[in-house]
């Protein structure tokens, strides 16, 4: 594989980094501030953009910070799997911060400043995770996406806020320094390098004992992937802003850890020595626990946001699910779902925020007629639903139909049979939201209230719902990067 | 070039422009693109077009052949048809929906793969949704989403077949399926939800009579055909398919009887009549292949011209059951002769349009040496008769007036009615018409002597048992139990489940994680030497005789009451040492693993 030396990968970084300062120096100027979050995100993405076509000719891009010891070094590395997620939660971050915009203000939420310059720190290491070469680098960025995302989830200040941030940290320091840290240790320690190579660094470096602790401890530690039972702090983060919700509960931060959980079992363990672990189809049920639970789980949810955060642990699971069936359909979809959900789980975030903007409402038996009231809100809301529930034309059809491609190509009927019940969960839950916004109470519910759509809002997420209908019919720009991936 | 445009997309893409038109533009429109796709696949050939490369396969959403081509004929008319009847409709959404769901019927239609065939099949799910929610209140929202979540069950079924089959053979061509094929019975399935065959079909009587009026002549047309024409492209000849079909019809015609809703009735009805389609599917042979064919064709118009007369009824009446109707003779004369062209249609009276499709099935199934099914299918039609061409119009129309005054419909619902009634007698009067379309060369004569007299027979018998029984027959407004009611229960039984023990199981969980396991923690944590005393004293306190233990305890109050200040004053060494013992040797552990 050719390599090019090339310090964007950096730049990437740096970009949103530059834009706190400037922020945090704007910050009696509200107009100028916000201008540098737009401006660092647009200049995030095109470079970002600008290493694709490099990765699409089967390239990767390396570039070496510093080197601390032999084999552990702060490096970068972007590869399809790492453009293919920096590219969707950079291009993302975009609408995002246009959202943030109007419905912080629309709110007149406090501590403005605090929130913008957070969210931008929280780009650079999500970026940082996605471009890391090593096990090293990957984890010094995840953790300060935790560190960053703490004052987010904390923005209310409430009693309530306080503890649901506490939740948080707790649980995703915890779990990584107690678990993750010691996996990482042990696998320096066995394979005397942390970097990320196309089939392991492991294989024959332990005893299979050993080789299988150190894989569950990478599972248990890597608790942004929210695989049961350390999926806890997912709802206790619902506290934070919407936006924060949208871009990072829904994209970075927990994609942050599918991605790792990726990097994991492609990069440092290899297909085929998890496949001799016998890893494989154990873990394929473990995670099928998660889909199906949380998705009962969301039934049971008033409150839009947590059956939204509860949909997305379902969702995540997928994402592994793919990954641990190992054919090459079930990789492909899991790997595109990455990009499929972010676009989908957004959309639905977006349209709870714009709700509340709107209404202050969060529960969703509240919300009958609302449709009427927002309509391209619950148009949008509608077509993410059909997403997640796989009805083609919608983006997620296709991961859908890659993963149930795969567990028949995995000869394992019982995942199939998974995946196609919580389906028609996703639909029990999703859709009663739908039809309650637009066929449910009467004319007069909201007649007398002053409720309009914000237009700084609603463009953004009608943009997120159009994207997710595109990317059902033209899946091909992530279908080629999970192919470069699993090749 | 004879196929210049998919008719599925001149109604899909077509539909996007309707909310930006006002006033009699729109209405043009609206007739417009239904005449248009009537025009265009009037026009087409057979062939393999409109193939396109999608993920490494071939997408072909353009096989037409004869049996593809039959059906597009009489979409188009009845899109048509159910256009006009809704043009008074203000509901933008409505009618984009209506289209949509045309559209996707023609696009499973000719779906030459299951690719295809599988999205369109989901888009009609959820544009035909939508003909039911938007009647509004709450039966018709309950109603709706128990049909998308029963018709998304179906879709996952068919998903299911269609990728197991898919993996299996490697192709995903849309075409007949052996029985040893594994995918068989789950793609069954999903064709069989569709097409409401029990246990399957309690969707249809469950929604289509909470529907809008004009969504209903719309259900009533696409969804049940298009699954009859996949059972008959890809499961011919499947001998359950007979007995299925011949169960339909006597369920629905069962079942037909004991209701009071007008368009309950007719749903059922539905049912019924689908029963000898599928039963025409599973003979097998060209004439049954051509009797269902040529059924369906003859059953959508006079069901869609039964349940428009049905829906003039309810708009300009306001009621729906058969015990609070009567009388309407007098104020609703066309309503009543057109609805009666519709019932004899369905009863399949000489010179109307069923008698010469469902005297073809029969005649198939003779041919096929199955007097059993012949005779269930007799007595059904008998059946029929008696509910849509006697009970319905007697209590309706006649019967004891319930001093409605009611006028007839607005011009555009009569005007499809018209079309649709002149159809069912056209098609009646000169079968040639419509046999010479259908997918195999037809060597039938329906107007023999025979065929006639005993048919004529059947009725006419039925009838004066009708007006014998008369006293007996009155509606009455009752609840009629099917299968839906183990899926409602269930539905209802699942969510407590859900809400009461597994959120109380979730909750212990939680109360564990983080109350009891934290909590203890933390108190093991401010001195853990101490509870080690604590434990060891209590370990003790077991094997010692009464005196002694007496003593352990109070020794065990007394330190649980300094807790967590030092019990004893000299420990050898602190407890941060103790801690770093304990993980030294658990990484000790995790050396010697290797």
């Amino acid at each position: 594989m050719e390599i090019v030396y090339s310090a964007r990968p950096l730049y990437a970084i740096a970009v949103s980094l530059i834009a706190v300062v400037l922020i945090v120096i704007s910050r009696r100027h509200p107009n100028l501030r916000e201008s540098w979050t737009i401006l660092a995100s647009i200049i995030k993405f095109a470079v970002i953009a600008s290493m694709i076509p490099i990765i699409l000719n089967g390239k990767i891009i390396e570039y070496t910070l510093i080197t601390i010891l032999p084999g552990l070094d702060v490096k970068f590395r972007v590869d399809a799997l790492g453009i293919l997620f920096a590219s969707t939660a950079s291009f993302l971050w975009i609408l995002t911060s246009i959202y943030s915009i109007g419905y912080m203000r629309k709110l007149k939420e406090h501590a403005q400043t605090r929130y913008f310059s957070y969210f931008a720190a929280s780009m650079a290491a999500t970026i940082g995770v996605a471009f890391s070469a090593n096990m090293f680098t990957l984890f010094f960025f995840y953790e300060v996406i935790t560190l960053c995302t703490f004052p987010l989830v904390a923005h209310k200040e409430t009693p309530e806020a306080i503890k649901g941030a506490r939740t948080y940290i707790v649980y995703l320091l915890g779990a990584s320094v107690a678990f993750q840290l010691s996996a990482i240790f042990l696998t320096y320690y066995a394979a005397g390098t942390l970097d990320f190579t196309t089939h392991g660094i492991l294989t024959g470096k332990g005893s299979d004992i050993l080789l299988t602790v150190i894989f569950i401890l990478f599972m248990a530690g890597i608790a942004k992937a929210a695989i049961m039972p350390f999926h806890n702090w997912l709802p206790a983060a619902m506290v934070a802003p919407t936006p924060v919700s949208a871009l990072l509960h829904a994209v970075a931060v927990v994609k942050t850890g599918v991605f790792t959980i990726l990097r994991v079992i492609f990069f440092i363990f290899g297909i085929d020595l998890i496949r001799n672990l016998n890893l494989s189809t154990a873990g394929a049920y473990f995670v099928s626990i998660t889909i199906i639970v949380a998705s009962l789980i969301a039934l049971t949810k008033d409150n839009l946001k947590a059956r939204l955060a509860y949909s997305t642990i379902s969702q995540l699971s997928y994402i592994i699910l793919g990954a641990f069936l190992m054919t090459p359909s079930s990789m492909v979809g899991g790997i595109i779902h990455i990009a499929n959900h972010a676009f989908s789980k957004i959309t639905l975030f977006f349209c709870a925020g714009s709700i509340y903007a709107a209404t202050h409402k969060t529960n969703i038996s509240e919300l009958r007629g609302i449709g009427k009231k927002l309509p391209w809100t619950m148009g949008a809301f509608f077509v993410a639903t059909l997403s997640m529930i796989g009805i083609p034309p919608a983006a997620g059809f296709i991961s859908k139909w890659y993963l149930a491609v795969g567990s028949i190509e995995a000869k394992n009927i019982p995942i199939l049979v998974v995946l196609l019940v919580s389906s028609i969960l996703n639909a029990a839950y999703f859709l009663p939201i739908v039809y309650k916004a637009f066929f449910e109470g009467s004319k007069e519910d909201y007649y007398y209230e002053n409720i309009k759509e914000i237009p700084l809002v609603v463009i953004p997420l009608v943009l997120t719902a159009i994207g997710s209908i595109v990317l059902g019919l033209y899946p091909d720009f992530f279908i080629t990067l999970a192919r470069e991936v699993i090749k | 070039m004879n196929n210049w445009i998919h008719p599925a997309a001149l109604f899909i893409l077509g539909a996007f422009l309707i909310p930006f038109l006002k006033g009699e533009i729109k209405k043009a429109y609206l007739l417009i693109i239904p005449f248009f796709a009537l025009i265009d696949v009037l026009y087409m050939s057979e062939g393999t077009y409109w193939v396109y490369n999608f993920l490494g396969n071939d997408l072909i959403l353009g096989k037409v052949d004869r049996l593809s081509l039959v059906f597009g004929y009489v979409f188009t008319i009845m899109a048509f048809i159910g256009m006009i009847y809704a043009l008074h409709v203000e509901d933008d959404l409505h009618h984009m929906t209506a289209f949509f769901y045309a559209g996707s019927s023609l696009g499973v239609l000719y779906a030459g793969d299951y690719f295809t065939l599988f999205v369109f099949w989901e888009i009609m799910a959820f544009a035909s949704a939508y003909l039911i929610f938007a009647q509004r209140g709450k039966a018709a929202v309950n109603a709706g989403f128990r049909y998308l979540l029963v018709h998304i069950f179906g879709g996952i079924c068919l998903l299911a077949g269609i990728i197991i089959h898919y993996v299996d053979s490697g192709s995903i061509l849309f075409g007949p399926i052996g029985v040893d094929d594994r995918a068989f019975y789950l793609i069954l399935i999903g064709f069989l939800l569709n097409a409401a065959v029990p246990p399957l079909s309690a969707w249809l009587p469950d929604a289509y009579p909470e529907a809008t009026v004009a969504g209903a002549v719309f259900l009533s047309a696409f969804t049940t055909k298009t699954a009859v024409y996949v059972l008959v492209r890809a499961f011919p000849g499947t001998e359950a398919l007979i007995w299925l079909g011949t169960i339909m019809t006597l369920y629905g015609v069962f079942y037909a009887f004991i209701e009071n809703d007008i368009r309950r009735i007719l749903a059922y009805h539905i049912i019924s009549q689908v029963g000898f389609m599928v039963a025409g599917a599973g003979l097998g042979t060209e004439m049954g292949i051509n009797g269902s064919v040529s059924h369906a064709f003859a059953h959508i118009l006079y069901k869609g011209l039964l349940f428009m007369a049905a829906g003039a009824i309810i708009q300009m009446t306001g009621r729906r059951k058969l015990s609070e109707l009567g009388g309407l003779y007098k104020t609703m004369p066309v309503t009543l002769i057109l609805y009666m062209i519709g019932g004899f249609s369905i009863s399949a009276f000489p010179l109307f349009s069923g008698f010469i499709s469902k005297s073809m099935v029969l005649s198939a199934a003779s041919y096929g040496h199955r007097p059993i099914v012949m005779l269930l299918l007799t007595t059904a039609s008998a059946g029929t008769f008696l509910s849509l061409g006697l009970k319905i119009p007697y209590f309706a129309f006649f019967g004891r007036d319930s001093g409605i005054s009611a006028k007839e419909p607005p011009v555009n619902m009569r005007i499809a009615m018209w079309i649709a009634a002149i159809l069912c007698i056209v098609i009646g009067i000169f079968p040639g018409t419509l046999y010479s379309v259908l997918p195999y060369p037809v060597n039938f004569e329906p107007y023999t002597g025979e065929h006639i007299t005993g048919s004529l027979g059947l009725l006419l018998f039925t009838a004066l048992g009708f007006f014998v029984f008369l006293r007996k027959l009155n509606p009455e407004a009752t609840v009629n139990l099917d299968t839906d009611w183990f899926y409602r229960k269930g539905a209802r039984a699942f969510l407590w489940f859900l809400y009461n023990p597994m959120s109380a199981f979730g909750n212990h969980i939680g109360a564990l994680f983080f109350d009891v396991i934290p909590g203890s923690l933390a108190w093991f944590s401010k001195n853990p030497l101490a509870v080690f005393k604590i434990n060891m004293d209590k370990f003790l306190m077991q094997f010692s005789n009464p005196g002694r233990k007496r003593e352990i305890e109070n020794l065990i109050e007394t330190e649980k009451a300094i807790y967590p200040g030092d019990i004893i004053k000299h420990w050898p060494i602190g407890s941060t040492v103790l801690w770093v013992t304990i993980f030294f040797i658990f990484y000790l552990l995790l050396y010697y693993l290797k």
